[in-house]
């Protein structure tokens, strides 16, 4: 029954972000480019803590913080600090096939350019978000389907730069494949690629609504219930805010850590909803 | 209105006063009034007491009365009623004393509120006077049968005067068929011509002499019989009472005459003892509040050949010899498996039959001259005379008829002591060789007793050997090829077999049975150690799955299992199964079979019970060990 569901929604939210793709640009006359022009990769590191806190047998706390490092000329993938990410939410737990959540951004975006006389070497950007996420078991791997919306006000480093809203649209699909054992216990190493599609709207947003194609494998190993580890490489390309046709590619290696502890004390940890299918 | 202080104290000791509500005062004496024990006599009681310091002393009117209603009325109740008066503390004046047994018969009348009931019994009456705790003056005592609540048979009256508690002066005694008249002097010595009237005809007249009785005329049909009393001549005479014993001292004299007789129909003893227990009743709850000693006791005089202290202990030391042989006979006769023996082993039926033999032909006089011993009389007869005549011609038998099969058989020649002049020595020695004779008889009685008892024991014992190793092979049998090898089954079967021909291997031994017994133990021990193994990795299953806990992982999506106490876990199935597996397939024997079993049981709940404890210093110290054996006493003995 949550399949039938699960594959709906997905449908509609496809459908939704295909339609908003085709959206005509607002403003008009941008400048006339022939081709696509895609600038020079740059390279990134991420290390990236995911915290998914359990409250009670429904709702959780999701806590992430990451730190997002930029090359530098001298040092490639984590030569500056380019973002401090806060994101938090609560997170309810409907069944085990389907949870939703709630919650609110806080990312420092630190001035990775040359920072001139006027302007500010960091910026907090703001968000509200909201995801729902389906999991689908599949023989001995696991499917997961996310929909993340965030609203999201964020503006440049410039002195007048004033904020801007924009609307994200994330689609991400998710595999995790147990490399060693017959499923994902503790143990197991296993691979984990994965597809994020980011789409923007907004007044700023005139011909640039794609705002990132994230193409990411990682490899994790499960030490515990409680705490996972990943390492992986992933390639994204997006285009440019102010010009659709210039497209940026990134690629980022990335080190997660995952936890979720439950601190509660309690006998039975496991409620029944995870045993009932 | 002010109370003056004086009035005030005299209404607070009037109320004081009549907090009293039990006592009462007459004169100088308190009243009581309520439940009363005398003995075993329960009841209700009203009489008058002084009070002496703590002392409570009965002084004034007595009554007390006690009947068992509820026993009346569902069978049988007892009924007694005492009526006199104490003095300081000591019976003084005239006592009724009444005892009854008696059954409910009919109700008589119903009255407004009131029951009536008739009943049957025996009834008990004794009337006099006591002056100081001791009778005084004429005294009745009187059994007859109720019925319907009315006298209806005499069973028994004696009318007895009393003089400072000694009987004297003339009495009589009768009971349903004779009538006893006679006379006592003034010291209590049976006197005179004593006369037993039966049906108002003369039937015996014993004739007293300052208490000795010198001979007896009894009326026959056709003339009057005398029989002498044939007491023996002593240097000393002493008084003793005229009770059972005096009676069985004369007949012993009449039986040593030279010309043995008896001392008529025994109808003078009958009312004397029937009186005497009468007395004694009396006597018993007397005394119970008396310091003097209530007592009917008419005396008579014999002659007194004391023993003297050596003699005693000889006669003590036959007693314990007699004893010992009577034991023994005793024991040998109620043997269960003796008894059967007889009938097939030729050998046992003639010991016994020679032990029977000691014990009747033998032992019989020695028997009696324990008894008169005992009943204290022996120092009333002449011993030597005693003794002389204790056998024929004062030699005790050479030889006793044995008996088999109920046709006397055989002579059994035993030594022969001369007891006419050796007396107690000669008695004493008997005795040693007697008990001598049947000790080797019981001997080789028990030998054999042994050896067949001990032969079919044995043969038990090995069947059930056979059945527990056929038990325990068949457990093993039962499993399968790869239990049997993975649980050490194989290991178990190997010292079972090892321990059977151990056992095999061993000689005739005298400690067979207790080797018998061990193998049989060590067979149960080696299959509940099988039986345990066998479940041994279901039970580390079971540990495996308690010590696994289900946690949810949110960012999987998937529900995860996860090993707590993992040292603990670690300990049990990395280091003390294998531990245990080893020590079954290397170490096994009988000796240890049991102990390991203990061990992996305990461990094994232990395990179960550790699973809810606070393990946290346990799990350290078992990250330091290495030693299975230092596991399993910090794993069991962890409290």
């Amino acid at each position: 029954m949550e399949k039938i569901y699960l594959t709906k929604i997905i449908k509609g939210v496809l459908g939704l972000l295909l339609l908003l793709g085709y959206l005509p640009a607002q403003s008009q006359s941008p400048k006339a480019t022939e081709t696509a022009k895609f600038k020079d990769p740059l390279t990134l590191a991420w290390v990236n803590t995911y915290g998914n806190i359990r409250l009670t047998d429904r709702f959780f706390w999701i806590a992430q913080t990451h730190f997002r490092f930029q090359q530098t000329e001298q040092a490639p993938f984590a030569g500056q600090v380019a973002q401090v990410y806060n994101r938090h939410a609560i997170s309810y737990l409907y069944s085990k096939y389907f949870r939703a959540s709630l919650g609110g951004v806080l990312r420092v975006n630190f001035n990775t350019n040359e920072v001139e006389a006027l302007e500010r070497s960091a910026v907090p950007e703001w968000r509200i978000w909201h995801e729902y996420q389906f999991a689908q078991p599949l023989s001995r791997l696991m499917l997961y389907h996310r929909i993340r919306l965030e609203h999201r006000w964020s503006k440049g480093f410039g002195e007048q730069s004033e904020y801007i809203f924009r609307n994200r649209w994330r689609y991400m699909f998710r595999m995790k494949i147990p490399l060693n054992t017959s499923k994902l216990s503790p143990g197991t190493v296993y691979l984990a690629p994965e597809a994020e599609l980011i789409m923007q709207s907004g007044q700023s947003v005139v011909d640039s609504p794609m705002e990132d194609l994230r193409l990411h494998t990682s490899i994790g190993y499960i030490v515990n219930p409680r705490l996972t580890v990943a390492s992986g490489l992933m390639y994204s390309m997006g285009q440019e805010l102010t010009d659709g046709g210039i497209y940026k590619q990134k690629w980022t290696l990335r080190f997660h850590a995952y936890f979720t502890p439950d601190f509660r004390k309690i006998k039975n940890k496991l409620p029944d909803i995870h045993i009932d299918e | 209105m002010k109370l003056s202080s004086t009035s005030f104290i005299g209404i607070v000791l009037l109320s004081c006063c009549s907090f009293l509500s039990k006592a009462q005062f007459s004169g100088d004496s308190l009243l009581y009034e309520g439940t009363y024990q005398i003995g075993r006599f329960k009841g209700q009681a009203t009489f008058f007491y002084k009070l002496d310091n703590q002392d409570t002393l009965l002084h004034g009117n007595f009554q007390m009365e006690g009947s068992n209603l509820p026993a009346l009325l569902s069978g049988k109740g007892s009924y007694f009623s005492f009526i006199g008066a104490f003095q300081q503390n000591e019976p003084n004046g005239q006592w009724s004393f009444e005892f009854g047994d008696y059954t409910a018969s009919h109700l008589t009348k119903v009255d407004t509120h009131q029951y009536q009931l008739a009943i049957n019994g025996i009834q008990q009456q004794a009337k006099g006077k006591l002056q100081d705790g001791q009778a005084e003056g004429k005294w009745i005592q009187k059994v007859q049968r109720i019925e319907a609540s009315r006298p209806n048979e005499l069973i028994f009256e004696s009318e007895i005067t009393f003089k400072q508690g000694i009987p004297q002066q003339s009495f009589r005694m009768e009971n349903a068929e004779c009538v006893l008249l006679g006379r006592f002097k003034r010291n209590g010595l049976a006197h005179d011509v004593w006369t037993l009237y039966a049906n108002l005809e003369t039937t015996e007249n014993w004739y007293f002499q300052e208490g000795r009785l010198d001979k007896i005329e009894i009326q026959q049909k056709d003339g009057v019989e005398t029989i002498q009393i044939f007491s023996p001549v002593a240097a000393r005479t002493t008084l003793i009472a005229l009770d059972t014993h005096y009676f069985r001292l004369l007949n012993i004299w009449q039986q040593m005459a030279i010309r043995p007789s008896s001392i008529g129909s025994g109808r003078v003893a009958n009312l004397l003892t029937t009186n005497a227990s009468n007395y004694e009743k009396l006597s018993e709850l007397i005394n119970e509040r008396s310091s003097s000693n209530f007592r009917f006791l008419p005396k008579v005089s014999v002659p007194h050949f004391p023993l003297s202290n050596k003699e005693q202990k000889k006669l003590s030391t036959i007693g314990t010899y007699l004893q010992k042989v009577d034991d023994i006979y005793q024991s040998l006769k109620n043997n269960t498996s003796l008894s059967i023996l007889v009938n097939t082993d030729q050998e046992t039926a003639y010991q016994m039959a020679a032990l029977q033999a000691i014990n009747d032909q033998l032992l019989a006089p020695i028997r009696t001259l324990h008894d008169i011993q005992e009943e204290n009389i022996l120092q009333f007869l002449d011993q030597s005379i005693y003794y002389s005549k204790m056998w024929t011609s004062g030699i005790s038998p050479k030889a006793l008829s044995i008996t088999l099969n109920g046709q006397r058989q055989h002579d059994l020649h035993i030594q022969t002591f001369n007891i006419q002049e050796e007396g107690l020595t000669g008695i004493e020695e008997m005795m040693k060789y007697v008990l001598q004779r049947v000790d080797s008889i019981q001997s080789i009685l028990n030998e054999k007793l042994n050896t067949k008892e001990r032969r079919q024991e044995l043969m038990a014992l090995e069947k059930q050997v056979m059945r527990e190793f056929s038990l325990l092979d068949s457990l093993i049998e039962s499993q399968n090829r790869k239990v049997r090898k993975t649980c050490g089954l194989y290991a178990v079967q190997e010292a079972a077999n090892q321990a059977l021909e151990d056992y095999a291997a061993l000689s005739n031994t005298s400690n067979k049975q207790e080797q018998a017994q061990e193998l049989i133990r060590c067979m149960q021990e080696l299959d509940a150690l099988a039986t345990t193994l066998i479940q041994l990795p279901q039970k580390v299953e079971k540990i495996e799955a308690l010590y696994t806990d289900e946690i949810w992982n949110n960012f999987t999506a998937t529900v995860m299992e996860d090993k707590v106490k993992k040292h603990l876990l670690n300990a049990y199935q990395v280091y003390l199964v294998p531990y245990f597996q080893e020590q079954v397939k290397t170490n096994l024997n009988c000796q240890n079979a049991h102990q390991l079993n203990t061990q992996i049981k305990t461990t094994y709940q232990r395990m179960l019970e550790l699973r809810e404890e606070e393990t946290s210093n346990l799990e350290d110290q078992l990250k330091q060990e290495d030693d299975p054996r230092k596991m399993i006493d910090l794993v069991v003995d962890k409290q």
